[in-house]
């Protein structure tokens, strides 16, 4: 569990229903690359976290140059990404997408200022267009380490999990329930799916006189 | 002042101060302080031993020095060996300062990176790989080689660059197994396996310029001049430069063009025609990254720590309903 720089910091997997609780954020460890980190109500803490979802929105103000904002939506919610003057590539990859898109995002977890306190976002690093399957993986993915996550987060020794129950109350059981139902709905989709692409065995599609409703 | 306390500890600070003073990085302090600071960590039950190591290292931030521990080497083993150590395999290290009894093979060792340091290298067991390092004047005088298996009892877990790895000490026996006993570990077959998803690339990849020499190869800045063989031509090649990411840890991979091609389905002239339809060599680069962001790989090859040598690789199979029942019925086992 060490932060020990300069090694880079991970991508953190979360669900947008978990996301959108993390509110608190501190600079972690000494020196000059302290990362900014927020803290994942599971007991984690994120400089970085990797997406995949629905873009489902671009807000790209024709006043500012050097800002643009959009919407990913995965299985359980929403999240708000952005980028900025110091991320110029991001803002020219996202003025090419035409929501709604299937995009994968690497990016900062920061938090925002809102009407009612912080807001988490995520500063778009990297964002591109992505093909159906790679959802299905990264559904998969992140309810595996969100149930890691809850699994550590009675360890003694995670004191993320120690400051997140002090923080937030966290109450697990939301999460478990947003995983367990982002990974249901990735099920449905699939079985529908193999029943559009795989014939019904018991029917004849080549044979004459067969319905096309 | 005549008799100082701690004495031999000092002398150990100093040695790790004056390793720093060829980079420039000097500290004025008295033989004094440094033993009155020694102290002040015993009587908060610190072991002098490691002591030396946390003087050391406050001293050496405070004078500027990005990287203290390169130049503590000596006498900082955090506490001694009690008695018996718990074998542990690569896979169960994790915690730092521990001594404990390691059985593997030298899979790799390469040159010192500083002049302090004697051997390094990497170990293989049953279960991953560690690094080990020993230091000159230390005490451990076994010459590892390549291929051959060895007992470690005891050797102590150190930190370094977020990664847990051995440090071979005086304390350390390092017994060589042969026959049965030896873990039949090929050095020259030996792969590891990471997951993960590309989640960054860097720069220098895309179209490059070689230098043409075989047994340089080096990427080029200004593809006239090699800053190591001088006056050349270039050879354009291309590869990929990317970050693997598990989401705990995350290493850099290098793709030849080869590979690049077999993931990314673009060929050298494919990417020459981007360049000249789009009159732009960064196209190719921009093109791998659309491609290549996002996707869920298996690597195999040899974990470098930071880095990982790719020798092959798979994309992963989209899940099937099966594998969602099994994350969901772990999910529901939770309390
Ligand atoms: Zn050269």
């Amino acid at each position: 569990m060490s932060q020990s720089t300069p090694s880079r910091n991970p991508a953190r997997r979360v669900f947008a229903w978990e996301y959108k609780d993390a509110t608190y954020e501190e600079t972690r460890g000494d020196g000059d690359r302290s990362p900014n980190m927020v803290l994942l109500p599971t007991g984690q803490w994120a400089h970085r976290v990797f997406l995949v979802g629905s873009l489902v929105d671009i807000v790209d103000d024709p006043d500012s140059e050097n800002y643009i904002r959009g919407e990913l939506q995965d299985p359980t919610g929403r999240f708000p990404i952005d980028a900025g003057q110091f991320e110029p590539e991001a803002i020219a990859n996202m003025r090419q997408l035409d929501p709604p898109e299937f995009v994968a995002v690497t990016g900062k977890a920061v938090t925002f200022s809102g009407d009612s306190g912080p807001v988490p976002k995520v500063r778009v690093e990297s964002i591109t267009d992505i093909p159906e399957a790679l959802y299905d993986s990264w559904v998969k993915d992140t309810a595996e380490k969100t149930a890691t996550r809850l699994t550590n987060f009675s360890n003694d020794a995670n004191d993320a999990a120690a400051l997140a129950a002090e923080r937030y109350g966290t109450d697990l059981e939301q999460y478990r329930d947003a995983a367990i139902e982002a990974t249901e709905e990735v099920q449905e989709i699939i079985r529908e799916e193999m029943a559009e692409t795989e014939p019904d065995p018991d029917a004849s599609p080549t044979a004459p006189g067969v319905g096309q409703d | 002042m005549t008799d100082i306390k701690h004495q031999d500890h000092v002398d150990e600070v100093r040695e790790a101060l004056e390793s720093a003073e060829k980079d420039g990085i000097s500290v004025e302090t008295t033989d004094e302080a440094i033993s009155n600071a020694i102290e002040d960590h015993r009587q908060k039950r610190v072991d002098p031993e490691d002591a030396v190591r946390y003087v050391s290292r406050s001293l050496l931030r405070e004078a500027g020095a990005d990287n203290p521990r390169q130049y503590i080497s000596g006498g900082s083993n955090p506490s001694p060996p009690s008695g018996v150590n718990p074998q542990l395999t690569a896979s169960q290290l994790e915690e730092e300062g521990e001594w404990i009894e390691f059985i593997g093979t030298v899979i790799e060792a390469y040159d010192p990176s500083y002049s302090e340091m004697d051997q390094q290298g990497r170990l293989a067991d049953e279960t991953g790989t560690v690094r080990f390092v020993s230091w000159q004047n230390s005490g451990f005088e076994t010459e590892l080689v390549t291929g051959e298996t060895y007992r470690f009892d005891p050797v102590v877990t150190t930190e370094f660059d977020g990664n847990v790895e051995l440090k071979l000490t005086g304390t350390t026996q390092a017994e060589r197994l042969e026959g049965d006993d030896a873990l039949g570990i090929d050095p020259d077959t030996y792969t590891e396996t990471i997951e993960g998803v590309l989640v960054d690339f860097q720069d220098q990849m895309g179209l490059i310029e070689r230098c043409p020499n075989e047994t340089c190869r080096r990427v080029l800045q200004d593809p006239t001049v090699c800053p190591d063989c001088g006056e050349v031509e270039s050879e354009t090649d291309i590869r990929t430069k990317a970050v693997v990411d598990d989401g705990e840890d995350s290493w850099t991979v290098f793709l030849n063009a080869e590979q690049t091609d077999s993931l990314a389905q673009l060929t050298f002239e494919q990417a020459e025609q981007l360049v000249e339809k789009y009159d732009y060599t960064g196209v190719v680069k921009e093109y791998i990254v659309s491609q290549l962001h996002g996707e869920y790989i298996r690597f195999h090859g040899r974990d470098r720590g930071r880095s990982f040598n790719v020798s092959d690789f798979e994309l992963l199979n989209p899940p099937s309903v099966t594998d969602l029942e099994n994350v969901k019925q772990e999910l529901e086992q939770l309390p």
